[in-house]
């Protein structure tokens, strides 16, 4: 009986362990700890924290996202604790995330002194949010499969009977590709963007799990081409000597190829505002652009902000002409269409 | 068997309401907070394509648990009933596929269908039945293979007498343990309606990705937490099933007369049996599995010594939380077995099914929500809510294991103890404890994989800066050479094996130390 | 007729019947009477085939069963019946399918038949559908001997079969294996430790102690002895 008892309050105590554990945000704002959310891939975002946690001496304790659960994750964690934040910095790999904040007033303004040279059509006018480090969406396609003659050079090439059953996006509905069709219904109008997507579907497009799995998809060869962002375009080629991108539609009279910029933003109600505008104020800075150019290719917003060669430059490309504001209101407009249009390819 | 109208005893009556407290009240809360109401079923139905999504998962769920329970059923018998060569070993190696989270086995059935040039192997809904099998399969073997052990010998030797071993094997051994075939095709069913990640992989849709997809990219809570109302009815209804066979055909099948001789069934072509049992388990086990991680081999584990520098801190404290996990997981699903067998109450077992049966998202939410005001504080920061998180959801599995070995014990032995003088915890001690030691110890290596392994509740309510294997794994998965992605499965899946490893050794000396041998 | 012939048998280490050889005379119903660990279930294990004897023959209707560690006989075709001392009553089967199991193996015709007629033998009709732990003892002991003579068995072992029951329904068992007795040509082989039980019903007894059998004969003249090893059973 004796260990019986013995048991039972070692099992009691350990779970009262457990309990006392890594408790953070019932701290005061005199400990120096700032709580970021973040959906950008652990890989990129976890060394920049760790260099602003080394020079400011402020404790970061991060929450990242995965590539299952389509880096939502943190979202719905952020939108369920509006009632009690824990939160003070979401760092988002996409301004739609950020949009989806906003609409829900969960976000506080704070205009960043380091953002002062960043173009006004990265930031919201309110100074709810702010972008740096963009991707650009691009067509990684494998050489093996398409020479130099072939490679499709605008959206609407994709359309033609050549590629038919040879290009991927991913899902629909989720992640930069939902943003790059919400785009296309901004710059095209829904008439026009609805019929590309009709055309898409008869030509056999092939909808992979995400950006990741398109990226795997065109390095294997299993499809010749496929839609997805700078920073799995440019892992890719150095996974493999036989795949290449391109910017699409870069000509005089076509749209333009998609920037997304990371966001930043500062939670309402967060338990370390002060801490949580000294991150952003590093994120924003040129500095990290620089580190997020070299580790994925990221395009700097600063202007004249050096970046290995290898990383394209926004200068170069012809970005596609919208208001992100805009963008993320026909993104949750055109959500029950594109539902609709996924299913339908089942 | 069992005393209908006993008085529960007091203790175990606290668990179940601490249990309803902390677990159940947090989805109760949800599902008032966002308003259910009929009006979003009808939405669902409404739209053209949900009765197919339906359909489409309902034949998942019924394909799998079926093939799996008749495949498992079959190995289950041949490994805990012959003795055909190395069955030892070849037991443990068809837990395998239990080691590694179903994601991972669709990414290797994937390359194998690459490998063969066979791709309506994956990305298809034969895809997605055959990853579901490879994952399932372990469970339906341990069910049924420890019930078929278990049958009272006087039962086949009774049988013995009329006919030959083979039909003493099917009409006997294998019929007599219905409830355990039913157990399994009930536990796999619910497993693969619910599953996510490997529909999700495979692009196939089905209700769980559809509330996935309410959730994460339409933030429609109200749709989803619908959804999800539907997705634990279905597995509801098959637990009626479950349920309604055990109460008809209530019944000891283990002897009490010694079951230490071992009685086999003898094999006539015991060469051509053993080839088959090792052979079936490379064609569908190690063969995807050293496919998964064939970079990795041809480049002399290079990346191992990286990958483990990286992930060795995620690893110290996944592992520790899973172990506490498992105990709380062990005791919830103690109590709630001995409730509904030794006393008849059901309830516990019911709402065990119930808070399984809920996706991980969905508790997830309903967890933040919940433990999300300032009073919460100390569970929300804390591992406390990843424990939480971990019990209820699978505890239901523990439950079921035990259940179902529990039934198998004559309630006498107990009815002796208690009239003996002995209370309810030193009968449990002296008399359910040793008798029911292998299935606890299987209960909690189950808890500890499950826990160790589970990411999309982890994801969604994991304190920030903590460090947690799956989290860091799948973060780092999404931009990484795919080498050191193989580098990392196999760090996972080795550490759990070593693990495994060593509990099974400390079980081993546990049995020793007691004068029991292990069988 | 049963005969052992020089038979050793072993359980683990320890030996249990060392050079043993008996005779079991046909058509009439032998008891072994004997205390726990004497040997006597061995025995009936060993005619039914699920132990060999190590060395030895042992024979049926002097036809060699079994010897020196093989069974040239397997169970199911040496038409034997037999009743567990815990009954082994098939817990999925109902009554009814419990007894005719037996039957549907040996694909005998008129199945039907011949099950009932054991109902009717023991008024157990109106239990044909019930599960067997939906009976009571008696009525779970009755199944058994029903399951075991369903296939008109030459031999019927009986391993302390009424162990369990109280008097009056032992009395009833009794008199049904006496009624069997009469009206069929089988051999009986009974075990018990009970003196009551084999004086009501026994043709021979065989008192049996550490794999030995100590004294054997016609029942009166066992039963009614100055014998040491009977007296312990009277005591």
């Amino acid at each position: 009986m004796k260990k019986i008892s013995l048991l039972l309050l070692s099992i009691a105590s350990l779970g009262l362990l457990s309990a006392c554990q890594s408790s953070t945000n019932h701290k005061t704002e005199a400990e120096k700890v700032v709580v970021v959310y973040t959906s950008v891939d652990q890989v990129f975002s976890e060394p920049v924290l760790q260099a602003f946690e080394k020079k400011t001496g402020i404790k970061v304790k991060a929450v990242y996202d995965t590539e299952e659960t389509k880096s939502t994750g943190v979202l719905n964690r952020i939108i369920a604790e509006k009632n009690h934040p824990r939160c003070d910095v979401f760092w988002s790999g996409d301004p739609m995330r950020t949009a989806v904040l906003k609409k829900e007033g969960l976000l506080q303004a704070y205009c960043s002194p380091t953002a002062k040279d960043i173009p006004s059509v990265f930031k919201d006018n309110k100074c709810m949010w702010t972008g740096f480090s963009a991707r650009a969406r691009v067509l990684l396609y494998n050489k093996t499969i398409l020479n130099e003659n072939n490679i499709p050079h605008s959206i609407f090439d994709l359309t033609k009977p050549t590629y038919k059953g040879q290009f991927a996006i991913a899902n629909p509905l989720f992640g930069t590709t939902t943003f790059h069709l919400a785009a296309l219904f901004d710059i095209l109008g829904e008439t026009k963007a609805k019929a590309l997507l009709d055309a898409l579907k008869q030509n056999g497009v092939v909808i992979a799990t995400s950006n990741g799995d398109v990226k795997q998809r065109v390095v294997s060869g299993e499809v010749a081409c496929g839609l997805t962002d700078t920073d799995d375009a440019f892992e890719a080629v150095k996974e493999s000597k036989d795949v290449s991108y391109v910017f699409l539609d870069q000509g005089d009279s076509a749209i333009g190829t998609l920037i997304i910029p990371n966001t930043v933003c500062l939670i309402k109600g967060s338990p370390h505002t002060e801490y949580g505008k000294k991150l952003i104020d590093y994120l924003l800075q040129c500095r990290t652009e620089q580190i997020l150019a070299k580790s994925c290719a990221q395009m700097p917003l600063h202007k004249g902000c050096e970046v290995p060669k290898n990383v394209p430059s926004l200068d170069k490309i012809k970005p596609m002409a919208i208001d992100y504001d805009k963008t993320a209101k026909i993104l949750e407009k055109i959500q029950p269409y594109l539902e609709q249009w996924e299913k339908s390819m089942q | 068997m069992g005393k209908k109208h006993a008085v529960i005893p007091y203790s175990f009556l606290a668990i179940f309401v601490v249990f309803i407290l902390f677990i159940v009240v947090p989805i109760a809360y949800l599902l008032t907070e966002t308003g259910q109401s009929i009006n979003y079923f009808v939405q669902s139905f409404q739209d053209s394509f949900f009765p197919a999504l339906l359909l489409r998962t309902i034949i998942i769920g019924f394909t799998v648990s079926l093939l799996t329970t008749i495949v498992g059923s079959l190995l289950g018998f041949f490994l805990y009933r012959t003795s055909i060569f190395a069955s030892g070993i070849l037991k443990l190696l068809w837990i395998i596929p239990l080691l590694l989270s179903p994601y991972i086995e669709a990414v290797a059935i994937k390359k194998v269908g690459i490998l063969l040039s066979m791709p309506h192997l994956f990305y298809s809904f034969s895809g997605v039945v055959l990853t579901l099998f490879i994952a399932y399969l372990p469970l339906a073997i341990v069910i049924t293979g420890i019930a078929f052990y278990n049958t009272g010998r006087n039962l086949e030797e009774a049988a013995y007498l009329n006919a030959p071993k083979y039909k003493v094997a099917w009409k006997i051994t294998i019929l007599s343990n219905k409830h355990a075939i039913f157990s399994s095709i009930a536990l796999i069913f619910i497993f693969s309606v619910s599953s996510f990640s490997v529909p999700s992989y495979m692009g196939v849709n089905v209700l769980a990705t559809d509330i996935f997809t309410h959730f994460a990219a339409f933030y429609n809570y109200n749709y989803a937490v619908a959804q999800s109302i539907l997705l634990v009815f279905l597995c509801f209804l098959i637990l009626l099933g479950d349920t309604k066979y055990i109460e008809k055909t209530a019944f000891f099948t283990k002897s009490n007369t010694n079951t230490n001789r071992f009685y086999g069934f003898s094999l006539k072509n015991k060469i051509v049996v053993s080839f088959v049992l090792w052979g079936l388990w490379l064609i569908l086990i190690a063969f995807p599995i050293v496919t998964l991680f064939f970079n990795l081999f041809n480049n002399n584990l290079s990346e191992l010594f990286t990958v483990w520098h990286i992930l060795f801190p995620a690893i110290k404290q996944s592992v520790i939380l899973a172990l506490i996990a498992s105990v709380f997981i062990v005791v919830i699903g103690y109590v709630s077995a001995f409730l509904s067998i030794r006393y008849h109450f059901k309830l516990f077992d019911k709402i065990l099914l119930f808070v399984f049966a809920v996706p991980s998202i969905v508790f997830g939410i309903a967890l933040i929500r919940f433990y999300g005001f300032s009073w919460g504080e100390i569970i929300y920061s804390s591992t406390a809510i990843l424990i939480i998180g971990y019990t209820g959801k699978y505890s239901f599995i523990a439950s079921k294991i035990l259940g179902t070995s529990m039934q198998q014990i004559n309630i006498s032995l107990d009815e002796v103890a208690e009239l003996s003088g002995a209370k309810l915890w030193k009968r449990i001690y002296y008399i359910w404890l040793p008798l029911l030691s292998p299935v606890i110890f299987l209960s909690f290596i189950t808890g500890f994989i499950f826990s160790f392994k589970e990411l999309s509740l982890t994801v969604m309510v994991y304190p920030p800066g903590m460090n947690l294997l799956p989290v860091k794994v799948y973060t780092l998965m999404a931009n990484t050479p795919r080498i050191f992605i193989e580098a990392m499965l196999f760090v996972v899946f080795s550490v759990t094996l070593f693990i495994l490893a060593i509990m099974w050794m400390i079980y081993i000396w546990w049995l020793h130390k007691k004068g029991r041998v292990y069988k | 007729m049963i005969e052992f012939k020089e038979i050793n048998f072993s359980y683990g280490n320890s030996l249990l019947l060392n050079n043993f050889s008996w005779l079991i005379p046909s058509n009439a119903l032998t008891c072994i009477l004997g205390w726990s660990g004497a040997g006597k279930s061995t025995l009936l294990r060993l005619i039914a085939g699920f132990e060999v004897p190590a060395k030895g023959e042992l024979l049926l209707n002097n036809q060699t069963i079994a010897r020196d560690g093989k069974n040239l006989l397997p169970p199911y075709k040496r038409n034997i019946g037999f009743i567990f001392q815990d009954l082994a009553l098939w817990p999925h089967m109902t009554v009814y399918n419990n007894i005719a199991f037996p039957l549907k193996m040996n694909k005998k015709n008129n199945i039907r038949e011949r099950v009932e007629k054991w109902l009717d033998f023991f008024n157990l009709n109106e239990y044909a559908s019930r599960y067997p732990n939906q009976l009571s003892g008696g009525q779970k002991q009755m199944v058994a001997i029903a399951r075991a003579m369903v296939s008109e068995p030459n031999i019927l072992l009986m391993d302390e079969p009424l162990s369990n029951l109280d008097i009056s329904i032992k009395k009833k068992i009794l008199s049904y294996i006496n009624h069997i007795k009469d009206l069929l040509d089988i051999t009986i082989v009974y075990v018990t430790h009970n003196y009551w039980e084999a004086n009501r019903i026994a043709d021979y007894v065989a008192v049996m102690e550490k794999g030995e059998i100590m004294l054997f004969g016609e029942k009166q003249k066992v039963l009614e002895s100055n014998n040491q090893f009977i007296q312990m059973f009277t005591e």
